[in-house]
């Protein structure tokens, strides 16, 4: 039979580990993290120091002090970026992950004709360059040859009629809809990885016990889908709030007047059109903290720990 | 024993890559050619040792034009032969992103001689950065090189940094000919705005479009309104009331500021141009002018190579006459330079200017600029490439156009102005509340970042010697 | 029993009226991207959302050309190979240190390293290209594919820690009884079960790679060396280029992408861990 393994060969005991064991799990980190402080962390903290100049990459930088900091407080186009962000981060992280999770408990089913055929053609927006989705959707969204009108006229929603990019109520949310066509192809397939590892086995004590499958989905889907979902919902908070430049840059450069600028843009537009980049720095800083502290909120709130009780 | 195999491999990799990694260590060769560092003799008098021998480089941005690299590469290569010099050019990145260029060349410590540098970038960030030199004294022979005012549009509060080389570009109208025949209509150079509102009823009721498109959903051609408009509503005094208005003399808000954002609005409440315009970027319109959807196609020049194919004959003119008596004044310039750089060893200063007179000789500057197939150049005597409407667009150019104001104003008041449009496009904001809110943006600019707009006028003497020539080689303009 | 099974069927017919119109959406651009790709420029400003009246294959050839795809895509491949064989091994050490062992900090290490993935990397491609100047990584395409790993292995450590927790317990005591090494429990138990999530590592990372245009302009200029975005970039710049070769490009540059995504499907269809539960 199989010998029980003794305290100090288990992972979890470290009491009396010889050393290799005790340096074993740094010497697993020690590579990630150094790349880390070499990559992200040092010239972050280069970004850091140079939000307290007046930088513009050619001349020395000249020292400001807080300067940056409250022209920032100040700049009414940053916090209406800000809010724009917050807006977009709301609805582009909840449709796409329920989205998502719908198309991918559908498209686990054991038998389904054309499942394949259908995962492939979700993810097909994911691999679209942007020079291509932002011709592509603004030709969709044009008033004069696009498709999006005629197609509402024919479905005789034609009341329903906007200019999609150029009404600064609606430009913003016709590039949340982009975001969402282009990404929601990738968290299915992180969901449908995450549905597959659930042991079969789960399901069927659960169904010969009686559990109906709204009570299996809440039960037992969703909790072991529990650091999938959390892992979705970071990656699409946090891409929100740090990574949308090239999607609104590519639909709407952050206009009409200002209505879809977010954080990125505006970031961008400082440090790169303004050259003033002691303040893009600033400006990243912020932007920073405020995604630490929505990250650091959905990891108290969402994660459940099981792998750290004994 | 495959997964311990596996696990090798992956090792392996790994040692493989660190050994590289420590075996490539700033290997900067990063030209088409040779080094950029100074491989002649040392002249301790500065460089009268002669040219024979040394070495420069020029960096600029790609050039993606077909065969325009090749072009480049072959007067270099003439130059070389000509003088003995070793010269290297340096294609490196996207035009509109040569400030990145330059900003990692300096961090990269290459020491590159010579670059090309827009006007736009120019005027806004590169010559306050120190970057350039101030070459007024070495390009005096070659002045007359240059056509019409392309020189001005390079030298800031007096002081020469570059020199124009390459197109020239401007603004104005492009309409569909054969449909103004049929409508039985004719435009020449002068035509009022009623001139134009007339011909536009015709378009609407008879062809059932929106007469004009601009494409608007490229943002930044907005202000390209803002520039005809204010160049009549200023009584064609645009550049000289921009500087007072930077220099905070005046403000934005009085009444012929706030008459030209008006005159754009006008455009739109006349019905003239419509909202379509806001959805449409440049792809698009010249889409719908090619199918016909719109008569007149408000842009710059060189989007004609846009229509080939199109079924029907193309015009050029300029803006239409808003205000009696003034000029229609367009927006244009000669964007492409060269540009000799401070970063450079300064023995290489007789080098740089001898290239800077051979390639502005039209017979070698034409092979560099016509794959680009411009309607026109900065060079005396290199002629524009023919279309049926080059002609008309150089005219426009020579006789019509004055310097894009937005190489005047600092960059957030570009955005300022553009967002303005917008508003006032979409019935958000009329003239008056345009023009204050690009006061507010300009307000901003001067209370937050300390915008100066003469900040040549701020500079010490410490910084010109910065930017002064070691000394100044003689040219032979022949 | 009927009730049951007419929702079941209800459920079917709106899924797949659901799948139907994901394919319209998902479908329909790419075809639409080809199309354009295989019209003349006339039929491109024209004939916006039909099929090519001609098809210009002659696009495709031009492109290839123009573009230097082949070099292109040699490099891009090169860096972005290099660039997985580097982040999956670090990060999946990592990630499994930081799910299924216990050490002391690993609370703070692991949220120090999440900072990574919410750090704005809008304008620090120049304080990371002056940092790959200092390390002599620049010119290099080793040096970008190192930067590259750097850049990404924060958030690469945090999506395979979602999976290797997701695993279940006990797993390494279990199949572990010859009281092998961590590292070999690692490495034989626990590794082949996150296939999935490693595949998506690849086709994620590999895309946003693949496609990253500002750092790769600025560190490998030279033509010999570029990547297929820079490429794609400077073939756009061109403000001549005729939209329909600029396509071909751009379809070139997407395929790649599709194709790797095929192939690594297959990888996460099947469920991997049943087997190992019940064993």
């Amino acid at each position: 039979m199989m010998k029980k393994p003794s305290a100090e060969q288990t992972l979890g005991g470290r009491l009396k580990g010889n050393r290799s064991d005790k340096a074993f799990p740094y010497l697993m980190i020690a590579p990630a993290i150094l790349l880390f402080c070499v990559f992200v962390i040092y010239p972050f903290a280069q970004g850091f120091i140079s939000s307290f100049h007046k930088w513009d990459g050619l001349s020395p930088m000249k020292w400001l002090g807080l300067r940056n900091y409250e022209n920032i407080m100040q700049d009414s186009l940053f916090w209406g970026a800000m809010k724009n962000t917050f807006l977009y981060a709301i609805l582009v992280t909840i449709i796409k992950n329920i989205f998502a999770l719908l198309l991918a408990l559908f498209l686990v089913k054991k038998v389904l004709p054309g499942r394949t055929l259908f995962r492939t053609a979700v993810y097909l927006p994911v691999t679209m360059s942007y020079v291509v989705i932002g011709v592509l959707w603004m030709w969709i969204f044009n008033p004069t040859f696009g498709l999006l009108n005629p197609l509402l006229e024919f479905m005789g929603l034609g009341g329903l009629i906007r200019g999609w990019l150029s009404d600064p109520d609606v430009a913003i949310y016709s590039v949340i809809w982009v975001d969402i066509w282009k990404w929601t192809g990738f968290h299915m397939v992180m969901y449908v990885a995450g549905l597959n590892s659930i042991p079969e086995d789960y399901y069927e004590a659960a169904a010969i016990d009686g559990a109906s499958s709204w009570q299996r989905f809440w039960k037992i889907t969703i909790p072991q889908l529990n650091s999938t979902i959390f892992t979705n919902l970071l990656m699409s908070v946090t891409g929100a709030f740090t990574s949308n430049y090239a999607l609104v840059n590519v639909m709407t450069g952050g206009g009409p007047n200002n209505a879809t600028e977010v954080a990125a843009t505006y970031i961008v537009k400082t440090g790169l059109k303004y050259v003033n980049l002691g303040k893009a720095n600033a400006m990243t800083f912020v932007l920073f903290i405020f995604t630490l502290v929505f990250g650091m909120i959905q990891l108290k709130t969402i994660v459940r720990d099981e792998n750290y009780d004994h | 024993m495959k997964r311990f195999r596996k696990a090798l491999v992956i090792l392996l990799a790994l040692a493989m890559v660190m050994s590289l990694f420590a075996g490539c260590n700033g290997n900067s060769g990063n030209n088409n050619g040779g080094s950029p560092n100074n491989g002649g003799e040392p002249n301790s008098n500065g460089g009268e040792g002669g040219i024979a021998g040394k070495s420069i480089t020029l960096i600029t941005s790609d050039k993606s034009y077909e065969g325009q690299a090749d072009a480049y590469e072959a007067a270099v290569q003439a130059f070389n032969e000509a003088t003995g010099a070793n010269m290297n050019i340096t294609f490196q990145g996207k035009w509109t992103d040569l400030i990145q260029t330059l900003q990692a060349a300096k961090i990269s410590g290459e020491k590159y001689d010579m670059t090309s540098v827009g006007s736009g970038n120019l005027h806004q960030s590169i010559a306050k950065s120190g970057l350039v030199m101030d070459i007024t004294e070495i390009v005096e022979p070659l002045k007359d090189r240059f056509v019409g005012d392309s020189l001005s549009h390079h030298t800031i509060g007096g002081h020469v940094f570059g020199i124009p080389h390459g197109t020239v570009s401007t603004m104005g109208v492009f309409y569909n000919k054969t449909m103004l025949d049929e409508l039985g209509f004719t435009l020449e150079n002068g035509y009022t705005y009623e001139d134009l509102k007339t011909i536009c009823e015709a378009v609407k009721s008879q062809k059932g479009i929106t007469p004009i498109i601009h494409d608007g959903a490229s943002s930044w051609w907005w202000p390209s309104w803002f520039f005809f408009t204010y160049a009549q509503e200023s009584g064609n005094k645009s550049e000289a009331e921009l500087e007072k208005i930077l220099r905070g003399e005046r403000s934005w808000v009085e009444d012929d500021i706030i008459a030209a954002f008006d005159d754009i609005k006008m455009f739109f409440d006349d019905g003239l141009i419509g909202a379509e315009s806001l959805e449409t970027d440049t792809e698009a319109a010249a889409a719908n002018f090619v199918q016909q959807n719109a008569a007149f196609y408000f842009c710059t020049a060189t989007n004609y190579v846009k229509f080939k194919g199109a079924d029907f004959e193309i015009g050029y003119v300029a803006y239409p006459v808003l205000v009696d008596g003034a000029t229609p004044q367009s927006s244009g310039g000669a964007d492409e330079a060269l540009n000799i750089l401070t970063l450079g060893n300064p023995d290489n200063l007789d080098v740089c200017a001898a290239a800077l007179e051979y390639f502005t000789r039209p017979e070698v500057a034409a092979p560099m600029f016509e794959p680009t197939q411009n309607f026109g150049y900065s060079i005396v005597g290199v002629d524009g490439h023919k279309t049926p409407i080059s002609d008309a667009a150089f005219e426009l150019f020579t006789d019509y156009t004055i310097m894009y104001l937005d190489w005047y104003w600092a960059a957030e008041h570009n955005d300022a102005v553009i967002a303005a449009i917008q508003g006032l496009t979409t019935g958000e904001y009329d003239g008056q509340s345009a023009a204050q809110y690009v006061q507010d943006a300009y307000d901003a600019t001067v209370s937050q970042d300390d915008y100066t707009y003469e900040w040549w006028n701020t500079w010490t003497e410490d910084d010109w010697a910065a930017v002064a020539p070691a000394y100044v080689p003689a040219i032979n303009a022949g | 029993m009927v009730e049951k099974k007419t929702s079941k069927v209800v459920v079917m017919v709106i899924g797949y009226a659901a799948m139907i119109v994901c394919l319209l959406l998902c479908v329909y651009p790419l075809i639409w991207m080809v199309f354009g790709s295989l019209k003349t420029t006339n039929d491109f400003y024209t004939n916006i959302w039909g099929p090519p009246i001609k098809f210009i294959w002659e696009n495709y050839v031009e492109a290839w050309r123009r573009a230097d795809m082949g070099r292109r895509y040699l490099n891009s491949v090169f860096i972005t190979g290099l660039f997985l064989l580097i982040n999956i091994p670090t990060a999946c050490c990592a990630a499994y240190s930081f799910a299924r062992l216990r050490f002391k900090g690993q609370q703070k290490l692991y949220l120090f390293l999440l900072c990574g993935i919410m750090i704005p990397t809008g304008v620090l491609t120049l304080p990371l290209y002056s940092t790959m100047v200092s390390l002599g990584l620049i010119n290099s395409r080793v040096g970008l594919a190192i930067t590259y790993a750097g850049t990404s292995v924060a958030f690469s450590t945090f999506m395979m820690r979602g999976f290797f927790i997701s695993l279940p317990k006990g797993l390494e005591e279990a199949a572990c009884i010859d009281g092998c090494t961590m590292f070999g429990a690692f490495r034989r138990v626990i590794l082949p079960l996150t296939k999935p999530g490693i595949m998506i590592l690849v086709i994620y990372n590999g895309l946003s790679n693949w496609t990253e245009y500002h750092l790769a302009s600025l560190v490998l200029p030279s033509a010999a060396k570029q990547t297929v975005p820079v490429g794609m970039a400077l073939f756009q710049a061109n403000n001549a280029i005729e939209y329909p070769v600029l396509f071909a490009a751009l379809s070139l540059a997407t395929v790649p992408m599709v194709i790797v995504y095929i192939l690594c499907q297959k990888s996460f269809i099947s469920g991997m861990t049943a087997g190992a539960v019940k064993g």
